[in-house]
């Protein structure tokens, strides 16, 4: 953290009065692709503008590379940005858009002509130069956006959201391309979304937030397995809670549905008798008893969802309802409505999680 | 729900005939009433000319009639109905179509006077038509010097504006987005101001003996008179220059340009400016239009303008003014008319989601 690439330091930003940013604190590796993750309004963006230096922050200290730049207008950043709207200038043509950053440096134009080639290969769309934006489909504007910020070698590239405005396909493809053509040059990004599987699938690490406070930063398989908090893993995958009632919380005993688990860790200060959330992922319910000091549930079938690969399963347990994900075999068709079926847990999968 | 031109050119025939009709027998009645027995002739033969305007207005409003009800849905898409909803089945007065009634009332008055003025600056020479009065205006050495004055000052007003308009419509955009309307409030007030108030505060302003005698000497007026129209040419360039800036996401290319590298003055001049240059365009030629006919401040400040040249015909020759007239009203339309060809060269943008 002491040597990171990005520093953010105690970053607070107020609006008249309204703070939407707390106190944020966070260090990005040289190289690295971090996403920022959280709900609507959670100051995702916020924080992007401010190390893009559209907004100025209320109180705190935004270093790259050691040096301080929270004070430094956008323009003397060189940092690369590529915004939701595409936001590419209608009266120039690709070539012209890519070039831009470079004209106004004073980038001589025989480099510049050089430099935009370079790029259009690196977007696969070279013998697009004369294309105007209108003239592209709405990946394709956003790819010539990307060539765009990336054009004068920015140190920083950020993005905001910049895959939203584009249809469900093209919004996969087009997030695995950005991923390795960051990879490929090794520039340090900022990827801001609301969309957890693109999170989780695109970023080395994830910041995320909730109501302006960073909740977790971590590797996506460390947010997802380990959440350290019920925001996290609510907010990241879908979960299962299950009440259950306290035996013993010295031993980490638990009832569930007449048997007695061990669980990793109770709260602190839980008092016998007491009732307790357990949750767990959809993943970690098997069909069938399970083996070993597996807890068997039994339970009826309230909802069979088939998604392809996977088949999503809502069981009633009797005072609890749990979902799990089983995956398709075409030998085995699922179980039916209204089946009493028997699931199994390892209750190493189970999280108890804090609010 | 269209209906094909030709159908919308039969039924405007129909309905301007029958008022033409009401028109020319209330007409005849009344120039019968007031007149001797002995000058009946002779109204008859007024009677005759008016029989033919009418007929030729109503030919002409039967031919515009597609393109102005192309004109009419763009503008008010609700409008469709009047064409397209069939002839209601109903008796005595509300049989008659009032919405087309007053609007051929409102056509009937604008295209009347304009073919009579035609007519009669082609009848310079006894018993024939001819161009003659044209040929006057165009080879009189004042006109071609008068129009070009006003030419040129229209240009200049239509630079200097834009150097104005352009920054402080893109400023309040931008950054003051509260003062909008203020700004909207202060563009109006040429409309509210009559000129000659306007001029009569400048002559007192800037006279001999003031802080800066601009009225002094002729490179003086004539910036007066520049700075003048562009206060007269405000209220329609700001609103042509806000109306392009609402076409482009104003914020999200500054900053796009910014994060770049890109100065204000850049962003205002690569960015900015060639995306609004058709709404700029329009606003331009607007101002133009009014400025070349300009009367009150260019009389006054006593510049050798074509307004003043105009009135100055007008009071002296009897034809010349009526092709004068239709020179500059021709003149006006091809300002229009370039505003709308303009619009098909207006960069596009783009939200495909593909
Ligand atoms: N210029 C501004 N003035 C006042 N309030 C603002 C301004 N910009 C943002 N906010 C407020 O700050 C909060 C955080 O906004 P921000 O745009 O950072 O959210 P976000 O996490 O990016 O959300 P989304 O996913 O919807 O883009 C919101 O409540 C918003 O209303
Ligand atoms: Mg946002």
């Amino acid at each position: 953290m002491a040597d990171a690439y990005l520093r953010i330091e105690n970053l607070v930003k107020a609006f008249s009065g309204n703070v939407v940013v707390k106190g944020v604190d966070l260090g990005f590796d040289k190289g690295e692709f971090v996403s920022l993750l959280g709900p609507s309004g959670c100051g995702k963006t916020t924080i992007l503008r401010m190390i893009a230096g559209f907004e100025r922050p209320t109180s705190g200290k935004i270093t790259v590379d050691g040096r301080d730049i929270t004070h430094l207008a956008p323009s003397q950043r060189n940092i690369g940005m590529v915004f939701q709207a595409y936001a590419l200038f209608p009266n120039m043509n690709v070539a012209n858009n890519i070039a831009f950053g470079l004209k106004v440096k004073g980038v001589p134009a025989e480099e510049r002509n050089a430099r935009v080639t370079e790029m259009l290969r690196l977007i696969g769309l070279t013998g697009y130069e004369k294309r105007f934006p209108y003239e592209l489909s709405g990946g394709q504007q956003q790819r010539v956006a990307l060539a765009r910020a990336l054009a004068p070698r920015p140190r920083l590239l950020l993005l905001d959201e910049p895959l939203s405005a584009l249809d469900a396909k093209i919004r996969v493809s087009l997030r695995g391309e950005i991923r390795a053509i960051q990879r490929d040059l090794g520039i340090t990004t900022v990827f801001v979304t609301h969309d957890q599987e693109e999170a989780l699938s695109i970023s080395d690490r994830i910041v995320v937030m909730n109501a302006g406070s960073v909740e977790q930063f971590g590797q996506p398989f460390e947010i997802y397995n380990r959440p350290t908090s019920k925001f996290v893993a609510t907010f990241v995958g879908t979960l299962n809670t299950l009440t259950a009632k306290i035996i013993d919380s010295a031993a980490g005993t638990v009832s569930l549905g007449g048997q007695t688990i061990t669980v990793p860790a109770l709260p602190k200060g839980a008092s016998n008798g007491s009732e307790v959330g357990l949750t767990l992922r959809p993943e970690t319910v098997r069909l069938g008893p399970g083996s070993g000091s597996d807890l068997a549930l039994q339970g009826t079938v309230a909802s069979v969802d088939f998604l392809g690969s996977v088949i999503r399963l809502k069981l009633d347990l009797g005072g609890n309802s749990i979902s799990l994900d089983t995956f398709n075999d075409r030998r085995t068709p699922p179980p039916a409505l209204g089946e009493t079926i028997t699931v199994s847990i390892a209750p190493g999968d189970v999280l108890i999680l804090g609010e | 729900m269209t209906r094909s031109p030709t159908a919308i050119m039969a039924s405007t025939f129909r309905l301007t005939l029958g008022l033409a009709v009401a028109l020319l027998v209330v007409d005849a009645l009344f120039r019968l009433l007031t007149s001797n027995l002995d000058a009946i002739p002779g109204q008859l033969s007024a009677l005759l000319w008016d029989i033919a305007y009418v007929g030729i207005a109503a030919v002409a409003l039967s031919i515009l009639s597609p393109l102005l009800t192309a004109a009419w849905q763009a503008l008010q898409p609700t409008a469709q109905s009047l064409w397209a909803a069939p002839l209601p089945i109903r008796r005595g007065f509300s049989r008659i179509p009032w919405p087309w009634v007053v609007f051929l009332i409102g056509a009937a008055y604008f295209i009347i006077p304009l073919a009579a003025t035609v007519d009669f600056s082609l009848k310079i020479r006894r018993g024939t038509y001819s161009l003659d009065a044209y040929t006057s205006v165009f080879s009189d050495p004042r006109f071609q010097a008068t129009f070009t004055y006003s030419l040129l000052v229209g240009l200049a007003t239509i630079v200097v504006g834009i150097l104005i308009v352009v920054p402080a419509a893109y400023i309040v955009r931008l950054r003051l987005p509260g003062l909008r309307p203020f700004i909207e409030f202060v563009t109006l007030l040429p409309l509210i101001i009559p000129a000659i108030v306007l001029v009569f505060g400048y002559i007192r302003l800037f006279n001999t003996s003031s802080v800066l005698p601009l009225t002094g000497s002729a490179i003086g007026t004539n910036l007066l008179l520049i700075l003048a129209y562009v206060a007269l040419a405000l209220p329609y360039m700001y609103r042509a220059v806000d109306t392009g800036l609402r076409t482009i996401d104003v914020g999200t290319l500054t900053e796009a340009a910014t994060i770049l590298g890109a100065n204000q003055f850049t962003i205002l001049a690569r960015v900015i400016f060639p995306n609004i240059i058709v709404a700029v365009l329009s606003g331009a030629f607007l101002s133009l239009a009014i400025v070349i006919g300009e009367f009150t401040i260019a009389s006054l400040l006593n510049r050798p303008a074509f307004g003043p040249y105009m009135q100055n015909i007008g009071a002296n020759r009897a034809y010349e003014p009526a092709a004068l007239s239709i020179i500059s009203f021709v003149f006006t339309w091809l300002a229009m008319g370039m505003i709308q060809l303009l619009a098909r060269f207006a960069p596009k943008t783009s939200a495909r989601t593909d």
